[in-house]
């Protein structure tokens, strides 16, 4: 009994602090870490009210340790309409290709599974669970700012990754 | 049928298990056997710490270091898990000792178990190789710089010492090669090792334990469960101890990243501190290092393989009769015993001189408030080019470095300076504060300003009179009030403030442009004073560094060779980025 309960205690004591360290993956300061992060991606003169543009996402990248200054992370689709600026993720929800303009200039089109979208982000046809995943944008200055972040893929539900 | 019959009618496990429970422990179950069971379950806390140090280690000369750094600092229960991989190893240095000393005491070690000797002490060095690698995974300096001694121990072996080396660093300096080979070494040869060795001890186990020759071998026990208690009182025991020390420490130490380019006060870990201390010994210094370094540990790692058959005392005598034991083995011990007496005693006598050597102690805290910088720094993230490029891009950090190496043969400011009276240069604590401008005012020529330098006697006393009666009729001395007017205007010019029109400025026209520039204008061209606007600020510490005598600090003849003794300048001997550096760090400190 008593060695049991020794036994028992040690095998906690060193496998408790190895499933804490085993799940821990979060970074602080990476990306997906639920902070708003306001990222300059262009001017909003450059954008053409009506028709959607692909902009790159330059900022500081950490990657656990190592922090690397101006790299691509990855880019977003914005569209003006008047003085505002709507903003999607350009990562398609169903298993994260890249979304790209449709030949018709006026839907989206995923190049991996055939996912479609309407000009508005609504998923149309194809197998994406969800329409594309909108960003916060603000126009500061005649630049455009995004909140950039990054999304869960392949479910119905927005989470953010 | 239960899952457990169905196993066993495969496998026959309960037998396996029951061989091994109920092995019997002639002469009873005692504490003096616990010794192995407790390096075997130090072992599992060692394995399992270590698959997951792996998970988020990565050995390279840039990334040691920083991943290390995120393990203790950012990842959940990493410093814990780090604390107990490193205090756990020198458990098992510490077990080890026991069970050996436990082994020899009691005699196992003669016929019939000399291959479990042989075992043992196979396990004894995989143990140390364990842990002189896993010393150098973190790419700190204390790891760094330890095991640099250790491989160049290695270099100094006649023959081979050269090849042995540079197969342990991987090329002739330290890098990434150096750091794969010992982690391999650390995480696949080792443990390789360890389990072909633990393997075979177990297979071939013909003997079991060795009773003392005092205990009642008619009293058996089974190994289950009381043994088995108390070697599981002790395992726990080891693991309080180990968490303990890890909680203590808050994890493991770091010191800062690995530069091989600093001068640090290297120390090996405590169990090879005796070796340290002996290659102080003159009778080890030059040709006989290896003899110390190398020759001793082999002399007793023979003994200690040979002992088996210099005690015989297990065989009987030719006319029968049982050789004394205990009493006899003594006398084959005794050298074991002097030999670890005397490595208790270097190790303390280590110590003490540490404890007792201040230049020792002084580099010592030097090296751990740049750890702590490192640490702190690193904290928002490392460069890609690594810890070290992150350190040496701090201003705080590389300008000291910059100013210890550069400056302070001559100048002194606040901590880093010449030895105690041997400033050549105005001491630049307080300078570009108004106390350091009434201090020049009142006497420039004290030994902490232009007492030592060329310029000694060039400018003379705002507060007393000139020597001279002629001089000191003409002489008005500043008033207090006009001192602080011109203290405020010249800390506002280091402030990279202008002051125009204000009551210092005005002073400055009045009392002090018949030799000093300001705006480059004098009265006397010929005067070696320096420029005021501007002075103290960020840029004129600059130019003054770059070169005294370019006219925008001082005029050209201030660089005059005949002037023995003027600041060189520092253009062509510094980086840009460096004399940046320190610039700021110089203006950031003599503000404080």
């Amino acid at each position: 009994m008593m060695v049991g309960v020794g036994g028992a205690l040690w095998t906690a004591a060193l496998l408790v602090p190895a499933g804490l360290f085993a799940t821990s993956t979060g970074t602080p300061g990476a990306q997906g870490s639920g902070k708003t992060r306001w990222i300059r991606v262009g001017r909003l003169d450059d954008l053409a009210a009506g028709e959607p543009k692909r902009l790159q996402i330059v900022a500081d990248e950490r990657d656990a340790y190592t922090v690397t200054k101006d790299q691509t992370l990855g880019s977003v689709w914005l569209m003006r309409e008047g003085n505002a600026v709507k903003a999607w993720s350009a990562v398609c929800p169903h298993l994260g290709c890249s979304v790209d303009l449709g030949s018709d200039k006026k839907s989206f089109s995923c190049p991996c599974h055939t996912s479609r979208f309407a000009i508005s982000g609504k998923a149309e046809s194809g197998p994406s669970p969800r329409d594309m995943d909108p960003l916060e944008a603000r126009v500061v200055d005649g630049f455009v700012e995004v909140d950039f972040r990054r999304f869960r893929t392949g479910i119905t539900e927005r989470k953010e990754a | 049928m239960s899952l457990g019959d169905w196993l066993n009618e495969r496998t026959g496990h309960r037998a396996l298990v029951r061989d091994a429970l109920d092995e019997p422990v002639a002469g009873g179950a005692r504490w003096a056997y616990v010794w192995g069971s407790a390096l075997t379950l130090s072992l599992v806390i060692q394995v399992v710490t270590g698959w997951l140090l792996m998970s988020a280690y990565s050995p390279s000369a840039t990334n040691a270091w920083a991943s290390v750094h995120h393990i203790t600092y950012t990842m959940r229960a990493g410093w814990l898990i780090r604390g107990v991989h490193h205090f756990g190893a020198q458990a098992m240095v510490v077990l080890l000792a026991l069970h050996l000393g436990q082994t020899a005491l009691y005699g196992a070690y003669r016929k019939p178990r000399e291959m479990n000797w042989f075992f043992g002490l196979g396990l004894a060095g995989v143990t140390l190789g364990f842990a002189l690698t896993g010393y150098l995974l973190p790419w700190d300096q204390k790891g760094y710089w330890a095991t640099r001694v250790a491989t160049n121990i290695a270099g100094t072996i006649p023959g081979i010492g050269a090849f042995a080396q540079d197969l342990m660093v991987g090329g002739s300096e330290y890098g990434h090669m150096t750091l794969t080979r010992f982690y391999t070494l650390h995480v696949g040869v080792l443990p390789a090792l360890t389990v072909a060795l633990l393997a075979a001890r177990a297979l071939f186990r013909k003997h079991g334990i060795t009773p003392p020759s005092s205990a009642d071998t008619t009293k058996v026990d089974l190994f289950y469960p009381r043994q088995v208690g108390k070697d599981l009182a002790v395992a726990l025991v080891v693991m309080v101890v180990v968490f303990g020390l890890a909680l203590r420490e808050h994890g493991a130490p770091l010191d800062a990243p690995a530069d091989a380019a600093s001068d640090y006060p290297a120390r090996p870990e405590w169990y090879f501190l005796a070796l340290f201390e002996l290659l102080k010994f003159k009778y080890f210094h030059g040709a006989l290092e290896p003899v110390g370094a190398v020759g001793v540990p082999t002399v007793v790692i023979g003994y200690l393989l040979l002992l088996p058959f210099i005690d015989r005392s297990a065989t009987p005598r030719a006319d029968g009769k049982p050789r004394s034991t205990f009493g006899g083995r003594l006398l084959f011990l005794l050298p074991l015993l002097l030999v670890f007496l005397g490595a208790g005693g270097l190790t303390l006598k280590s110590l003490r001189a540490d404890a007792g050597d201040k230049e020792f102690q002084d580099s010592r805290k030097v090296a751990s408030e740049r750890a702590n910088r490192a640490i702190a720094l690193a904290k928002a993230g490392i460069p890609p080019e690594g810890p070290l490029a992150m350190l040496r891009s701090d201003p705080e950090t590389r300008g000291a470095e910059l100013f210890e190496k550069s400056c302070a043969t001559c100048h002194r400011l606040g901590k880093i300076g010449p030895p105690e009276g041997k400033d050549t240069a105005p001491d630049l604590t307080g300078w570009r504060t108004k106390k350091w401008v009434t201090a020049v005012l009142h006497d420039p020529d004290a030994p902490n300003l232009f007492g030592k330098t060329p310029f000694k006697e060039q400018m003379p006393s705002f507060v007393k009179p000139p020597a001279d009666a002629e001089a000191a009729k003409m002489f008005t001395a500043l008033k207090p009030e006009e001192i602080d007017e011109i203290g405020t205007f010249l800390v506002a010019q280091a402030n990279g403030e202008k002051g125009e029109g204000s009551p210092g400025e005005k002073l400055v026209k009045q009392r002090c442009t018949s030799c000093h520039r300001l705006d480059g204008k004098t009265d006397d061209e010929e005067s070696l004073a320096p420029e005021l606007r501007g002075w103290g600020s960020v840029a004129w510490t600059d130019a003054q560094i770059a070169d005294p005598g370019s006219g925008k600090t001082y005029p050209k003849g201030a660089m005059d060779p005949k002037l023995e003794g003027h600041m060189p300048a520092f253009g062509e001997k510094l980086s840009e980025k460096d004399r940046k550096i320190l610039s700021q760090w110089v203006w950031n400190k003599a503000g404080e």
